[in-house]
């Protein structure tokens, strides 16, 4: 069985640690063995074991980066067709065994939904105005080819899909979620750091942590949304223990 | 009271003579549009919101989703779409925003963008009214 991971580290707003700590988290965290490989503009101080891929020609989509923002990530679906597949994002911590999830048979790429929301409250009351979101696509799993559709879909309405959508996630919500064509994580697998009630605790018997900021702080002002550079107490504690 | 912009778009309508329309991005509109079959105008609607429940709707995104619409079309949010004009062909009746609202990823600011986008070569009627631009026109 074949295991492939990868991450992304393009720009400056994430340091090569946070690379090097996700990596020594799945690690301790997933029990069969993989590969993991950080596609980035600057593999300065990566770990030797990690692999890289060159981040300046991977994105084939000629749009600015405020459209359809981490496209990319899509390109793995048509890159990456190994018995079990994933990517994951730099600013989670990952801190329970993820072994189970990580292998799954998977009919459909598996994405995470938004559970720490109210669906219909916040997200259906917005649908209409195209303002929702409920998916995120920081933790994906899929098996062999079964996500290659996402990625020649994309590839065949760029035009339309670009012009529309200014993230993945929101794209992959309106346009695939609403025809069932994702697999959902379940919930008790992801939380939302900044987001679940009480915020800034680490949410019992779930495994994946998100720290995501960029969309709290513009949407919902919570001016206490914190990175995982900026997290103190058992989180600062955890993701520094992932050096070893 | 029904807002500015869709009493314009139904005066329009009432002057258009068509007998069919097809009322695209709908979002809530005034009941007197639901009501024009009286008035010998068949019509069907097109929204992506599932909040809507009429039998007069078809659940859909007219512009990625397979969708035949009538020759006569009219748009009430290109603010929150590719242009359809790109998609569909007809004699349109369009109407753009520029207020910016989250979701919002076509702000229009004029009736000739409306025209431009929308590839508009016979134009009926524009009018600009304040943070809404309204077009008029074909490009079949």
């Amino acid at each position: 069985m074949k295991l492939e991971i990868f991450t992304f580290k393009w720009g400056t707003k994430y340091g090569p640690e946070y690379v090097n700590r996700l990596y020594g988290s799945l690690l301790r965290h997933i029990s069969v063995p993989f590969n993991f490989t950080c596609i980035t503009d600057d593999a300065t101080g990566l770990r030797k074991e990690i692999k890289t891929l060159d981040y300046k020609t991977f994105d084939p989509f000629p749009y600015p980066k405020d459209r359809i923002f981490t496209r990319e990530k899509l390109v793995l679906l048509n890159h990456s067709m190994a018995d079990h597949n994933m990517w994951i994002d730099l600013d989670v911590l990952v801190h329970g065994d993820i072994t189970e999830y990580v292998t799954r048979d998977l009919e459909k790429p598996t994405f995470i939904f938004n559970h720490w929301f109210d669906l219909q409250k916040r997200t259906m009351f917005n649908f209409g105005r195209g303002a929702s979101c409920h998916i995120n696509s920081s933790f994906v799993c899929w098996t062999q080819d079964r996500g290659k559709w996402l990625y020649d879909y994309t590839m065949k309405d760029i035009d339309k899909i670009a012009f529309t959508y200014n993230s993945l996630d929101k794209y992959l919500f309106y346009r695939h979620w609403t025809k069932g064509n994702l697999g959902l994580w379940e919930d008790g697998i992801v939380y939302n750091y900044n987001y679940d009630n009480p915020t800034h605790e680490m949410k019992e018997g779930y495994k994946i942590g998100l720290f995501n900021t960029s969309h709290i702080r513009i949407n919902d002002s919570v001016s206490d949304a914190l990175e995982l550079h900026e997290a103190d107490g058992w989180a600062k504690e955890l993701w520094e223990s992932y050096d070893a | 009271m029904m807002r500015e912009d869709h009493r314009i778009v139904f005066d329009w309508l009432m002057e258009s003579g068509w007998e069919e329309v097809s009322l695209v991005a709908t979002g809530r509109i005034s009941d007197r549009f639901y009501s024009i079959k009286s008035l010998g105008i068949n019509h069907h609607c097109y929204d992506m919101d599932p909040a809507i429940v009429r039998n007069d709707y078809t659940l859909c995104d007219v512009i990625f989703d397979p969708i035949t619409l009538s020759k006569n079309i009219i748009n009430f949010n290109a603010q929150k779409m590719y242009p359809i004009g790109k998609v569909h062909k007809g004699e349109f009746i369009i109407i753009g925003s520029a207020d910016k609202h989250p979701g919002d990823c076509n702000i229009v600011t004029s009736c000739q963008q409306l025209i431009d986008q929308n590839k508009i070569h016979t134009v009926m009627r524009t009018i600009e009214i304040p943070n809404y631009s309204i077009v008029w026109g074909c490009n079949d």
